[in-house]
């Protein structure tokens, strides 16, 4: 139905919710969480066994990648899908484990990439001040995106973040004073962190690296923490979340702000690896191939957009199409991808590696989110495999005849 | 004084046309199929190139041009729809993403193999009448007239027809639609043709107002969605209801000197709107077809 996805007004009825329920609401999420991480672990995480060796093995095949001597435009490459990864991660968290597709990520990517534009060029700031103050900025525009997520929810709120990226544009092309409107901001200074200065692609390549690690690291503290179970309660059930005093506005609030706050981050590396940014480069086109670069690799897991920008940006140079080619080539993965593989090219392959170790114990290290467990802890409280958001209610009324 | 003001309108009326075009398009298919059609304005596009192939003269040709951009961008949609959307209905957010990786193949391909510069269509009239000190031109009158007659036809046969009927039932409830006999899978092909069709139809419009160049849909279609929005999605009297506001905000905004700001102000007042007013301004496909 055209107005069944309308959602209005858990925001209100949430606090008072809290106070009186406060308690019942808690000591039952706590008792799911128990009961989840006796058996596997909760859905949308593999175990912190299996995360940490994702992460070791991500840094050795970067590192062996920047020391084995490819051509320098390779590294600048590196540095882009860093950069992309970054910002797609965040974006991966709000729809995986939100249930909230956002198209306007690509514009707070853009304040970030602005705020350290105007900081640097104007006031001469180091790179550390610069990256907070842009995070604080994307964080606080981002925040006021729970003000629409409040509110909608499905379709509607997909076409406002819309409105809401061509906003952001329109602010940048018009504010002439800050942004040079059109022209945009040439960014030529090396940065300086701690008394060092980055300058070439090779330092910038380390400080993306160690950035994206450290992003991962919190995306996955963040699912695991309180927040992360409120936000997919709120994802699986609006009412029922808000029944046992989850606050949806606070929750979505925090979400936000923080893969707002990274989006920012990711811009400013952006503003200095491109030494220029102008309103174009973060319109709705920009947001869109964020989405693309989200889902092509997997929303799931966590190294999924990851693995999402390494196709994005690499495929086009190693197939040495012009870029419109390559760029519709893309389309035509992605459409596959959405239609075949729902869960990314990450899904498609731990599906085919999982099926050659089913026998190895292998497979527990490659462990989908919230899927099956390895054979050795089956049996407990497995919880069903089921589609990313089979079941959300948004769309429920929705369903083929 | 007033016949400035009467050109205004004139004015509000033609661009106000395109944009109900692109809203009522992106209405049914939503109203029917639940899908965010982020393609259609590519669908546009098509159709504007279309016509460029067929009628880059102009003149007479037009009829053509029109006749073979309706058919080919109405037989692309259901070949889309049976090929990939088909395969989302249960899951509507994947058929925005699919339509994602639609717009992205076909704005780069229109790139690729015309160019990334605007393309010339010659005037199908390039005849200007003056009525009452209204300058007009003809190709304006010619949108504003075939807009006018499609909205009334695509009224009536929604209103009035039993197919029409069924369509509405859809809308409002696919599964008791599909108990009481009615093809649910055929009429929602059915209307992704329609669509296809007001897409190839606009994108002749708005080829004979501004030259044809890749990207022309996809700037029309967060627009479209915004006056559909506006509207209350699936509604099509709301969408031309939207589309009229639009253009005559969009007309007042220019003449005060603040073209700059224009979709910073419209898409801002929109959010606003809808935070104040999540269900929009009318209701959807089933109520108030």
């Amino acid at each position: 139905m055209p107005t069944g996805n309308l959602r209005r007004g858990s925001a209100d009825v949430a606090p008072a919710a809290a106070s009186r329920d406060a308690g019942t609401g808690r000591s039952l999420l706590t008792g799911l969480n128990r009961i989840r991480r006796r058996g596997s672990a909760p859905s949308g995480e593999s175990s912190w066994g299996a995360t940490i060796a994702q992460l070791v093995a991500l840094t050795v095949i970067a590192v062996v990648f920047a020391a084995s001597g490819v051509p320098a435009e390779y590294i600048t490459l590196g540095v882009t899908v860093f950069i992309y990864a970054i910002l797609a991660s965040a974006i991966a968290l709000l729809y995986h484990d939100g249930g909230l597709l956002s198209v306007a990520h690509g514009g707070l990517w853009g304040v970030g990439a602005y705020a350290a534009a105007v900081l640097v060029t104007k006031y001469n700031w180091q790179l550390g001040p610069v990256v907070l103050a842009a995070a604080l900025a994307a964080g606080i525009v981002g925040m006021s995106l729970a003000s629409i997520s409040t509110r909608v929810a499905g379709s509607y709120f997909i076409i406002i973040l819309f409105a809401v990226s061509e906003v952001i544009y329109g602010v940048m092309i018009n504010w002439n004073s800050v942004t040079n409107g059109a022209e945009g901001i040439v960014l030529a200074t090396p940065a300086s962190l701690f008394g060092y200065r980055i300058s070439t692609n090779m330092q910038w390549y380390y400080v993306t690296l160690i950035t994206l690690l450290v992003v991962l690291l919190l995306l996955r503290v963040i699912k695991q923490s309180q927040l992360g179970q409120h936000l997919r309660a709120i994802r699986d059930s609006r009412p029922l979340a808000t029944s046992v005093g989850i606050s949806v506005a606070r929750v979505h609030m925090a979400s936000f702000a923080i893969t707002g706050a990274m989006a920012g981050i990711s811009g400013v590396y952006w503003a200095y690896l491109e030494k220029y940014v102008v309103p174009s480069q973060f319109s709705a086109t920009a947001s869109i191939s964020f989405v693309v670069v989200v889902l092509l690799g997997g929303s799931a897991y966590l190294l999924g957009p990851l693995l999402g920008a390494v196709v994005v940006i690499f495929l086009p140079s190693l197939l040495h199409l012009s870029p419109l080619l390559a760029d519709a080539l893309i389309g035509v993965i992605f459409i596959a991808v959405i239609l075949l593989f729902p869960e990314g090219v990450v899904g498609l392959v731990t599906w085919s590696l999982r099926l050659l170790m089913a026998r190895t114990g292998l497979g527990r290290w490659l462990g989908p989110p919230g899927g099956k467990a390895p054979a050795d802890e089956a049996g407990d409280t497995q919880q069903p495999v089921r589609p990313e958001h089979e079941s959300r209610p948004a769309e429920e009324g929705l369903r083929e005849a | 004084m007033n016949e400035q003001l009467l050109q205004q309108g004139f004015n509000v009326l033609s661009s106000a046309s395109v944009y109900a075009l692109v809203a009522i398009g992106l209405s049914v298919i939503f109203g029917l199929s639940g899908i965010i059609n982020i393609a259609y304005g590519d669908f546009m596009t098509l159709g504007a190139y279309v016509v460029f192939v067929v009628a880059p003269g102009g003149a007479i040709a037009f009829i053509w041009g029109f006749a073979a951009s309706a058919v080919a961008v109405a037989v692309l949609s259901i070949v889309l729809e049976r090929a990939l959307f088909r395969w989302t209905l249960i899951r509507p957010v994947n058929g925005f993403l699919v339509s994602l990786g639609l717009a992205q193949i076909i704005e780069n391909g229109v790139a690729w193999h015309f160019g990334q510069d605007s393309v010339t269509v010659a005037p199908a009239n390039s005849a200007n009448w003056t009525l009452g000190g209204v300058i007009m031109s003809a190709d304006r009158v010619i949108i504003i007239l075939g807009t006018i007659a499609l909205v009334v036809g695509l009224i009536l046969f929604l209103d009035r027809t039993q197919t029409g009927t069924a369509i509405r039932a859809i809308a409002a409830d696919r599964e008791a639609a599909a108990l009481m006999g009615i093809p649910v899978t055929r009429l929602v092909t059915g209307v992704f043709a329609l669509g296809g069709l007001i897409a190839g139809l606009g994108g002749g419009f708005v080829a004979l107002l501004q030259p044809p160049y890749p990207l022309l849909g996809a700037e029309l279609v967060l627009k479209g969605f915004v006056v559909a929005l506006v509207g209350g999605l699936g509604s099509v009297r709301g969408a031309v209801i939207g589309a009229v506001l639009l253009a005559f905000i969009e007309t007042v905004l220019v003449t005060a000197g603040l073209a700059g700001w224009l979709d910073v102000i419209e898409f801002g007042a929109v959010i606003l709107l809808l935070i104040i007013r999540p269900q929009g301004l009318a209701r959807g496909l089933a109520h108030s077809m």
